[in-house]
Parts: structure tokens; sequence; C-alpha cells
């Protein structure tokens, strides 16, 4: 159960951190100028988002070593924490798609006068994007961002398919084991909606904090 | 490529699992799910919607900490309350079908409130003030009036909900309903050289119903926008201006 | 230092510039007029390529727009541009909004460009405002920083696209001021307004634009008093607020809002 609940976190951090920045990737990939970028960030997106995380699951853990060469492809089917490092792939992979058309949205709600005041003093597209783009874009989709880590931190439960040991996993094997999979399940449920909550709630946090440097001042009286 | 002409050969399979000689599967088996969850938990989800705006405490309060908590919850795992402890709880058998319906009902219940909320505190308080002040009756103004445009400005989120909701009933497969994914998987097992086709077959069954809802969730969100939750803040609970008669509200935060 | 030759540009069908040719010194201080949709902007934002232009030839500084090959990124380096809305990027403060570029594109150490903002803010009057975020700022001063956050790169062309058309009538002259004292300074200036009282104090030439073209060039006392055409003649009137006489002098205009 421990281990489950280590695993599980593991699984969700990992993931949630490579699918932001694959997310952002392919955000800024979609909006290059150069036309095989973008169709290759499209295809991303539309592959991904299309079909289901767990499908991604099941590939990357039975099909990904079938279709390696073949010693290669055994060696990956002995290796222990195969299961575990195929989940981080295939959700990493699932996740980045969604986070990637969040970031894209949040480009777009970034109006253009700040690209141009960043073009006309000079600063170079990667600098664009680091410095003035990106940094107001997190601000914006901070909400979106968060409901969709949740969604990931949850997506970790697919992992038991693949028998990767996370939280879930642990709650099966207990019931099948011991036949206290009721207490099991109960936890593991708690242990879930408080995580989820809780992440719900730094991201509320987060955004108040974020916001008093450019939002909610507005309120306040200048002069 | 023959290989994969090959697999399309179990295409009925893939799309309708052993039926008419066995229980339906496959494909149709997900669609199946997805849309009777969205049908069901449209009426829940909109009690539960309404109630979350509810000015009276006794009411928001509950809805709030249903949505919230099935939405924090994973899929799989109400999948699994449903159909290993609810079961021998109360004594019944429910078919794998049925316990994942209901499970994924509840799932979607709490999502289709929230679109619910969306979409009424989109409709600008205006519309309110303006009906009830040309004489309508409250129940009136919100069945002429809110509404119709609250419900215009859910659909594309329906729509979307329900793409996501039609990948998530891929998790049945896990207590061994026989749908798309299961289907494939079992053929994937009996020919495990053709493993990779089988799973481009499961891959085009999700991706062609998902891609073609997400066209029309775009078309319908060009018509009618996005809705925009998290631009909302609620500031007092105007109990004269809600949906709800006035009433013994008090003003929450 | 520009030099525009027959520059023609079209968006879509609508041709926006037409037949532009136009030579700009340096230091001088040009205002350019026109109703809106004149294409006053685009012509401005040609210059620094914000818009590419699609006949014609710009030279800027020596550098050659046209030529693919052009570092258009050293140019843009050379040329400040200021924003009817001034732009200032809301996540950083009205220092590190000045910062950014001398850092990153000059490559300035932080202390280094921690001080030059600082004298710049100073020279905007802002001094005590270094650590207030854009939204915390009047419009006024936030035009003034972002003035200042384009003298950062010691640009020597500024580009001023109505920088004051956004602002209450009582704050224009914080940052007409600014403008005034630097092209006292002998900075090279565009700058596209209605403020015709500072036209007439400030600028050397006055340039008339409709309709994608330049109906007219001209000294600014020219210009106010004996313009050549029936348009500048009615747009003239409108802005000063006063009828312009076909050849009258007319001595006393003062600007309108
Ligand atoms: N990005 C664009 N796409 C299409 N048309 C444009 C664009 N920008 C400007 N225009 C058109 O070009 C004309 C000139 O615009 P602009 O230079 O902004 O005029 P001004 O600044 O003098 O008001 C206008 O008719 C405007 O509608
Ligand atoms: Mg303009």
């Amino acid at each position: 159960m421990i281990t489950g609940i280590k695993v599980t976190v593991l699984i969700a951090v990992v993931t949630s951190v490579m699918s932001l920045l694959l997310g952002t990737l392919i955000a800024v990939m979609r909006k290059s100028r150069i036309t095989p970028l973008r169709a290759l960030g499209g295809l991303y997106v539309e592959t991904f988002r299309n079909i289901p995380g767990l499908l991604w699951l099941l590939f990357f853990y039975f099909v990904f070593p079938e279709i390696l060469p073949s010693g290669l492809g055994e060696k990956l089917n002995a290796y222990i924490y195969f299961p575990i490092v195929a989940s981080i792939i295939a959700l990493t992979f699932d996740n980045a798609s969604y986070v990637s058309d969040i970031i894209r949205s949040g480009l777009l709600a970034v109006p253009p006068g700040q690209r141009e005041a960043a073009i006309s003093t000079g600063l170079s597209r990667i600098q664009q994007y680091r410095y003035v783009l990106l940094p107001q874009t997190f601000r914006k989709i901070l909400p979106p961002l968060g409901t969709r880590m949740i969604h990931n931190f949850k997506n970790s439960s697919l992992c038991m398919a693949i028998t990767a040991p996370e939280l879930t996993w642990a709650t099966q094997q207990i019931e099948s084991l011991t036949f206290r999979g009721l207490e099991a399940t109960t936890l593991a449920t708690a242990f879930y909606i408080v995580v989820s909550l809780s992440i719900g709630g730094v991201i509320i946090i987060l955004e108040k904090y974020l916001k008093i440097d450019i939002e909610s001042i507005t309120h306040m009286e200048t002069g | 490529m023959d290989f994969l002409i090959e697999q399309f050969g179990n295409w009925k399979f893939y799309l309708i699992g052993a039926y008419p000689k066995g229980p339906l599967g496959g494909l149709s088996i997900n669609i199946a799910i997805a849309l009777l969850c969205m049908i069901i938990s449209f009426f829940i989800g909109a009690i539960f919607g309404m109630g979350r705006l509810s000015c009276r405490r006794y009411i928001s309060y509950p809805c709030i900490i249903y949505i919230e908590f099935v939405r924090a919850t994973p899929a799989l795992l109400l999948v699994f309350w449903f159909f290993l402890f609810i079961p021998s709880v109360l004594g019944t058998n429910i078919s794998l079908f049925w316990s994942s319906v209901i499970a994924l009902s509840i799932y979607s219940t709490a999502y289709q409130a929230e679109i619910v909320r969306g979409g009424i505190l989109a409709v600008p308080r205006g519309q309110m003030e303006a009906a009830l002040s040309s004489g309508m009756t409250r129940f009136q103004a919100a069945r002429t009036v809110i509404l119709p445009q609250a419900f215009r400005m859910m659909l594309p989120s329906f729509v979307s909900f329900f793409i996501s909701l039609f990948k998530e009933t891929s998790v049945i497969y896990i207590i061994g309903v026989i749908d798309l994914t299961q289907a494939g998987v079992i053929i994937s097992q009996r020919q495990p050289d053709r493993m990779f086709a089988s799973y481009l077959c499961m891959a085009i069954g999700f991706f062609v119903v998902c891609f073609s809802m997400s066209r029309v969730a775009k078309t319908l969100e060009k018509k009618v926008g996005i809705l925009d939750l998290s631009s909302y803040r609620p500031t007092v609970c105007r109990t004269d201006l809600s949906l709800y008669p006035r009433g013994r509200g008090k003003s929450a935060a | 230092m520009i030099k525009f030759t027959n520059v023609n540009k079209w968006f879509g069908d609508h041709q926006v510039l037409k037949d532009i040719t136009l030579e700009i010194s340096r230091g001088e201080v040009v205002v350019i007029c026109g109703p809106s949709g004149a294409g006053k902007s685009t012509l401005i934002r040609t210059i620094n390529k914000l818009e590419p232009i699609d006949q014609g030839e710009i030279i800027v500084d020596g550098f050659n727009l046209m030529d693919p090959k052009t570092d258009l990124t050293a140019l843009r380096a050379e040329i400040g541009m200021v924003f009817q809305h001034f732009n200032l990027y809301p996540h950083r403060t009205a220092l590190k909004n000045i910062m950014l570029a001398p850092q990153k594109v000059r490559g300035l150490s932080k202390k280094k460009a921690t001080e030059r903002s600082l004298e710049l803010l100073k020279k905007v009057g802002l001094a005590h405002k270094s650590d207030a975020y854009p939204i915390q700022l009047s419009g006024g001063e936030q035009q003034r920083v972002a003035i200042a956050r384009s003298l950062a790169m010691e640009p020597r062309i500024m580009l001023f696209d109505e920088p004051t058309s956004a602002l209450d009538p009582e704050l224009i002259n914080e940052v007409l001021d600014v403008m005034t004292s630097l092209a006292r300074e002998g900075m090279t200036m565009i700058v596209i307004t209605h403020e015709m009282g500072f036209a007439r104090s400030v600028a050397n030439r006055i340039i008339f634009m409709d309709n994608g073209e330049i109906l007219e060039i001209g000294g600014t006392l020219d210009m106010f008093t004996k313009p050549k055409h029936q348009r500048t003649r009615e747009f003239m009137s409108k802005v000063l607020h006063i009828p312009v006489a076909n050849n009258n002098h007319e001595d006393k205009p003062e600007e309108g809002g």
C-alpha cells in the first residue's frame, strides 16, 4: 500500500513535469513559421488526444517491445521497472497533448502588441517566448493547467492495467490476496481525493499569489 | 500492409464483439455506455449544477461536496467500487455492463453539473433583470430566457465532455467488459505476431469517433463560444437575481 | 537615414501603401497625420519590418530591408518603437520592463542594466515607480515607461504610433514633454499624432497621408497655414478646431483634445 502510494506519486510527478516541458515545446512548435514543424505538432496533438490514455499504456507496454529489434525487446520485458517506465512514457505523451493545447490557447490570448513590443526591442524569437510570451501565458492558464494535472494524477491509476505497482494496483492485489480490498480501496479513494483537492487548493493559492502582480491590482487606485 | 488488411477481416469483432451470438461488445459498447451515461448524468448533473448555484447552503454544500469529491476520484476507482463492493454490500448482483454504466454515470454527473453551472453563470445578470422587469415570473424567466441561452452555451462543452467520457469508457476493459480495447487485446493475444496491427485497429476505432466529435465541438464553439468558468468570480450571492425564488437565502461568499 | 523608394503594400486586394517615396535625414522629427485607416501605422511599421512590403525598397540606417540577409534583430535593436496601447509586459515591473532587452539583446550585466534603466526612469520622471507593475501605473506613466524601455536600447530612430491617443487629456502633456525633450536632444523621430501643438513646436516636417498615399509633405508652418490640398485643409481645420483658410496666415492654432 505504501509502496503503491510512492509509485503513484512518482509516476504523477515525473509525468507532470515532463509533459509540461513536452507540451510547451509542442505548443511553440505549433506556432512556428516552419510548416513541417507546425504540421508535426498538429499531428502529435490529434493522435494523442483522440486515442485513450489506456490504449497508449497498453501500446507502450505490450507492443513497443515487440516492434523493437528482438534482443532489445526481450531485455525490456525482463527489466523489472519496465511497467513503471512504460507508464511514465505513455502518460507523459498523453498528458503533453492536452497541456500543449492549453498552452496554445494561452499563447493565443496574449495580445499581439506584446509580441510586437518584444520584437521591436530586438528580442530573438526564443527570447520573446522565454521572457515575454510564456510567462504571461502560464499565469493565464494556471486554472486549466491545474485541472489537467489533477487528471493526470488520477490517470496514474490506469497504470495498473500494465501491472505498474501503483496505488490502485496495490488495492486489487490486497483484494485478491487477503480479501481486505474494501478497506484498501476506501483508503486509496481517500488518498486520491485528498491529493486531488490539495492540488486544486494549491493552484487557487498560487493563482491568487501570481495575480497580485498583474490583475487584481486593477481595482487599486493609482496615481 | 497485408497483415493490416487481414486484421480488418475481424472488423465485426472490433465493432460489435461476438454479437449476435454473444453479448454486444467492441466499439459499440463504448459508444452505448458513453451515450447512456451522458443522458443519465445530464439530468442528474443539471440538478447538482443548479443546486450548487443555490444561495441556500444546505442545498449548495452537498452539491459542492458531491461534485468535488467525484471529480477528485479516478474513474477507474469508481468502476471498482461499483463492480466489487457495492453489489456485495447490497447483496445484489449487477451485470458488468450496468455496474460500468452506474459508475461512469456517477463520474460524469459531476462534470456535467459543472458544465450546467458554467452555462447558467455565462448568461449575463441583466437578462434575469430584464425578464423580471417585463413582468415574467421567476419560473417563466428561467424557462424562457435563462435556460435556453444557457443551454446553447453549454452545447460545445457537452460534446467535448462526451469525447473525454468516451475515452474514459476504455477503463471498463480492466474489469473485463469486452469493449473495443478488450476486443483488440483478445485478438492480439490470439495472434501475438500481429499485435501491432490489432492495436492500430483499436486506435483507428477510437480516433474516428473522437476526431469527428471534436470537429463537431469546434463548429459549435465557433457558433456559440466557449464557457470560461475560471473567469467567473462570484462575490455576493444575489437571491433576488438567482434562478431560485427569494427565500431565507443567506449571502455566501 | 531612412529612405523609402516606390514602396507598395497590399492587404489582400486592398492597397494600403501606394507608391511611397520618402527620405528622412538624421536628427529630423517628422510628424505623420491623416485620417484613420490612411495607412500611417502600416507605414511606420514597415520601418522595423513589423510589416513586410510587397514592392519597392526601404533602406534604414544602411540596412536594406528587402535583403533577406539583413539581420532584423540587429536592425530592430537600433529602432525604438512606442505603441498606442503601451504594450508594457504586465508580468514585469517598470524597471524589469526596461531591463529586459538591454540584458538579453545587448548582453549587459544585471548591474549595468539596472543602472541604466534607473537612469532612464529618472529621465522620464518615474524613478519612484521602478517597482510598480504596469497595472499600478496610470496611462501616462505607462507610456513614459514604454518610452524609457525603447530608449534603453540606445536607438538611433524612434517610432511613435499615436502615443497619446489612448490617454486621458490631462495625461497627454506629461508624455509629450518627454518626447519634446527627446527631440531637443537630436533623436531622429517619426511620430504619428494629431497633437498639433506638439507638431508645431518640435516637428521639422509634417506628412499628410490619406488612402495609402502621401498627399502632402511640408514644413510645419506651411502645412498649418497654406496647405495645398483641399483634403489636407479639411483635415487640418478638424484637428486644429479652427478653419484653415486658403492662404491666410492663421497664427494662433492650439491643439484640441
Ligand atoms: N493586418 C491587417 N490585415 C488587413 N488589413 C489591414 C491590416 N492592418 C491594417 N489593415 C488595413 O490597412 C489600412 C491602413 O491601416 P493603418 O495603417 O492601421 O491605418 P492608420 O494607422 O492610418 O489608421 C486600413 O484600411 C486597415 O483596415
Ligand atoms: Mg494607426
